[in-house]
């Protein structure tokens, strides 16, 4: 008795899973261009940390050139709150904790364990430390909670989830 | 139990809103199949409350009377009758009680294929602004990704690997743009791969360090100029075809791939 309406149901279910299938839409010519456009000089300078990180042959440079390609990106966040462009400052957040958690923290710690706190390295790498936890600051002052950006509800998640990096640099 | 099983089962349930202990014990930790569940739930309370027309007087009275009428089962055809448009309709209505489940296929069918023609023939749905602006750049991404493969990079066989993948990546992202970008902005990746080859693979491939044996270091450096190898003849193909002010930024990415190759193929025989 109950098979017609379960096949209904199921019918109905299909039906709405069917109709909910969006997928992210396609880029079209012009939003290729747009996206390359905005992000030019951005992929330019992580290109440039890129080939910069493959000859660095310290620890200490590693650390140098990932904190320099985390702070191309602060730089494109501090852009993009100035345009107000919430989307583009959560995207940018969450690839600069990206870099800064996969790449600059890690090398931080890696050149701890190797150079000296009193040799010249040892105070180079204090700097960087300050410079990284300065970015992350800076990231934050970018959308400060009292302006449109920082009331934004998916800026406030981004933002949050930089605690992590400021825990792991002090 | 996959999230399939488990949301056929929700729809084999008489009644979804009462969910067995194993599948409530999935949908508390998975919160597609709790989704699902919710509607299931939904769409079972939202049928039950769908407004029903009631029987006519007697009509349960008639279908006791039919479900303990005596032998033969199968009644003979009553005599067609001739005159009133009652006596059409109710052979009409007795012939879909008869057949309610050639019936039901046929109106789901139906609805179906009504369906199926609305959404062929439906304007697109436009693009909201909102999802617009989220639109993320691929090759952003995949920049980053390489930047943190290479801060990792503990080795000069990772560096040589993540520098060729980030050169694969942008001589496949100028081939796309080839045709849409001005030439200024092709010319601009063309240099971000000329370094990427110059600057970063070809004085890699000297660092490979005297322990990886010759035979290893060849075949990660045949492997990589022949991607480079790729790259030139994809430049080379498309620049005939390209836009007149896209080729010169194809040929540039083609010579640098192909002067890459060989330096890579000339470390490899070199044994660097």
């Amino acid at each position: 008795m109950t098979r017609w309406p379960h096949t209904l149901l199921a019918f109905v279910l299909l039906s709405a899973w069917a109709g909910a299938q969006n997928g992210a839409p396609a880029l079209t010519a012009e939003d290729k261009v747009r996206l390359f456009r905005d992000n030019s000089a951005l992929i330019e300078s992580l290109v440039n940390d890129g080939v910069a990180l493959s000859a660095a042959e310290t620890p200490v440079k590693r650390a140098e050139h990932s904190r320099s390609a985390a702070r191309a990106i602060v730089n494109a966040i501090a852009q993009a709150a100035t345009a107000e462009n919430a989307d583009r400052v959560v995207e940018l957040a969450g690839l600069f904790r990206t870099v800064a958690r996969d790449a600059v923290v890690p090398a931080l710690d890696d050149a701890r364990r190797v150079v000296s706190p009193e040799s010249p390295d040892g105070k180079k790498l204090r700097e960087l430390r300050e410079q990284a936890a300065r970015d992350v600051s800076d990231v934050r002052a970018a959308a400060p909670p009292t302006g449109k950006l920082g009331t934004n509800a998916r800026v406030k998640d981004a933002l949050n989830a930089l605690d992590e990096i400021s825990d792991a640099l002090k | 139990m996959n999230c399939d099983a488990v949301q056929n089962l929700i729809l084999a349930l008489p009644d979804p809103r009462e969910l067995t202990p194993e599948l409530r014990e999935h949908t508390r930790g998975c919160a597609a199949c709790a989704g699902f569940a919710r509607r299931a739930a939904k769409l079972e309370t939202v049928l039950a409350a769908l407004p029903v027309p009631a029987a006519p007087e007697g009509k349960k009275a008639d279908l006791l009377d039919d479900l303990t009428r005596p032998d033969p089962m199968m009644l003979p055809m009553p005599a067609a009758r001739r005159s009133g448009g009652n006596g059409v309709a109710e052979r009409a209505a007795r012939f879909l009680r008869r057949n309610a489940g050639a019936a039901a296929g046929l109106a789901a069918a139906a609805l179906i294929a009504v369906g199926g023609l609305w959404f062929a023939t439906r304007p697109p749905k436009p693009i909201p602004d909102e999802l617009a602006k989220v639109q993320k750049h691929p090759l952003l991404d995949k920049v980053v990704a390489r930047d943190v493969q290479l801060a990792r990079a503990a080795s000069p066989t990772q560096k040589l690997e993540a520098l060729g993948g980030m050169a694969e990546e942008l001589a496949g992202e100028a081939r796309g743009m080839a045709r849409l970008a001005p030439g200024a902005e092709l010319r601009q990746m063309a240099g971000w791969y000329e370094k990427v080859v110059r600057d970063g693979l070809v004085p890699q491939s000297a660092k490979l360090p005297p322990h990886v044996p010759a035979a290893e270091k060849a075949a990660l450096l045949q492997t990589i100029a022949t991607k480079l190898d790729a790259d030139a003849a994809a430049a080379d193909k498309l620049s005939g075809e390209a836009p007149q002010d896209a080729q010169p930024a194809l040929k540039r990415i083609a010579d640098a791939a192909r002067d890459g190759g060989q330096k890579l193929r000339a470390a490899a025989r070199g044994g660097n």
